[in-house]
């Protein structure tokens, strides 16, 4: 009967002229909640059944509240069995070593005092606790360069060649790539700008010449650094690796060949500890080759304007044209005819502002498009 | 003192001995970035340098308007002037356009309806009924 009366109002609520006065989407919501189509006979589960449960649990809560007591009443008994006051030692997924706090039943120490108040307790998320996660006392070392130094994009493909050729002798000669990053020795710097890459089928092969070969490279790397790399010495480095008397190949077809997630990761790492710069993360991802991380780190020409195209060259020299590369203003005409000065003494002497506006807050609200 | 007959003088008629083209200036605007513009960037690099060499009497404007579709604007004789946006038009459609704007005499535009227009008064004179051989009878 009940079901009938809910069906025929929430009825009456949906077929309700608009002009009727407003009724809360809530109010609809449970209307519509109320009504069904289908007879109650087909219900899973009667009435009286789903009202018991939800007051009195059901069978399913009540199991899975028994097996949360048996676990509880077991670590007790574990807690029992331990030597007093040695805790729980508990290795995470990561290797990290936990100690479990102590669980104490307070049916056994009749002297336990609940704490009515959060005093003392750790408050995750707080200043206080981020303060104290920022400093555990570890030791970080510096990677990047301080100085972001800027290079032209033919230092950057001296500098990618450097890398490159480090990389490709520490690979080949079975040593860790990432040993790239580590400080030099000190002594002969190997002319590594004198170091051929060829790519062939994809797979680039080094051709030393010139008094440059495997060793002399592999012995400028310092394999077991003992102290961190200092500032000046990767200045130095940097300028070794951009400067060389060596020309450099005419194209950049010795880029076009494919990088191994490791040595992508060595060549970038190497070029950002010496010049400081960093590239998005995105721009990392989509590198495939090492033509494709020249092109994410070089300078990118900025759009050529229509008024420094060489075709307006002609057009500029004739009599009766005028390019202009910026914007003209009205500003511009009165000056061309001579009757600005006039204006802006005028302005002046009314005090009245030249351009714009006197008001210092007039462009706060102004929404640009 | 004897009579004198009335000397016409002539009105000057621009296109009878001299003519004077009306489009004294011509402004180009275009956008760097905006699609809109493609056109008017390839009228100004390919079109406009043969343009303004063949009317030398007009006095050309190029400069950028970032942000706004590309406008010509022709500035005539008569103190009026007369813009034409030529967004998305290639560069063959402006030239036309441009062509078009140095044709125009600057005045609005007025439908002809008669055949024939002059300036000239009539050569026969305006009808009297008081002048003629005999008294105009109704």
């Amino acid at each position: 009967m009940r079901n009938v009366r809910a069906a025929s109002q929430a009825l009456r609520l949906a077929g309700e002229s608009p002009r009727q006065q407003y009724v809360c989407r809530a109010c609809l919501a449970q209307a519509s909640r109320q009504f069904h189509t289908s007879p109650k006979s087909l219900a899973e589960e009667p009435w009286w059944k789903r009202m018991r449960e939800s007051v009195f649990g059901s069978e399913k809560s009540k199991k899975a509240e028994q097996s949360r007591e048996d676990k509880r009443q077991k670590k007790l008994e574990d807690v029992a069995q331990r030597p007093k006051g040695e805790l729980e030692q508990r290795t995470g997924a990561r290797g990290v070593d936990y100690v479990v706090a102590e669980v104490v039943d307070t049916y056994t120490h009749k002297d336990y005092v609940s704490s009515q108040t959060w005093d003392g307790l750790e408050m995750i998320g707080s200043e206080e606790w981020v303060r104290k996660r920022a400093d555990m006392g570890e030791q970080y070392k510096g990677f990047l360069a301080r100085k972001q130094t800027q290079l032209t994009n033919s230092q950057w493909q001296r500098l990618l060649h450097h890398i490159t050729v480090e990389v490709l002798t520490l690979k080949k000669a079975g040593h860790n790539v990432m040993n790239v990053c580590n400080p030099r020795n000190d002594g002969d710097i190997p002319q590594i700008a004198n170091v051929t890459i060829q790519v062939k089928d994809g797979k680039p092969t080094l051709k030393y010449e010139n008094g440059v070969d495997q060793q002399s490279v592999l012995s400028a790397i310092d394999p077991t650094p003992e102290a961190p790399v200092d500032e000046k010495s990767l200045q130095q480095e940097l300028r070794n690796a951009t400067t060389s008397s060596t020309e450099l190949p005419e194209n950049i077809q010795w880029m076009a060949f494919g990088l191994n997630p490791t040595e992508k990761l060595a060549i970038l790492k190497r070029a950002m500890q010496l010049t400081g710069k960093r590239i998005p993360d995105p721009a990392i991802s989509n590198v495939r080759t090492l033509t494709d991380l020249y092109n994410a780190l070089k300078i990118k020409e900025k759009p050529k304007k229509l008024a420094q195209d060489p075709k307006l060259d002609q057009l500029k020299s004739m009599g009766n044209v005028q390019v202009h590369a910026t914007r003209r203003t009205p500003v511009h005409k009165d000056k061309e005819l001579g009757r600005w000065k006039l204006i802006e003494d005028e302005l002046k002497i009314r005090n009245l502002p030249v351009f714009g506006t006197n008001y210092a807050g007039a462009k706060l609200n102004v929404v640009k498009r | 003192m004897p009579l004198q007959a009335l000397r016409t003088i002539a009105k000057p008629q621009n296109g009878v001995g001299a003519f004077i083209l009306q489009c004294k200036r011509l402004d180009f605007h275009y956008c760097d970035w905006a699609g809109s513009s493609r056109g008017m960037n390839d009228f100004i690099k390919n079109q406009l340098p043969a343009f303004a060499r063949q009317n030398p009497s007009i006095e050309i404007s190029v400069s950028p308007r970032p942000g706004r579709h590309p406008v010509v604007i022709g500035h005539y004789m008569n103190g009026r002037i007369k813009p034409i946006c030529v967004r998305k038009l290639d560069q063959l459609q402006i030239l036309n356009k441009v062509s078009l704007l140095k044709e125009a005499s600057g005045e609005k535009l007025k439908r002809v309806t008669k055949p024939v227009k002059s300036v000239n008064e009539s050569v026969r004179g305006v009808w009297s009924p008081f002048h003629g051989k005999e008294m105009y009878k109704v």
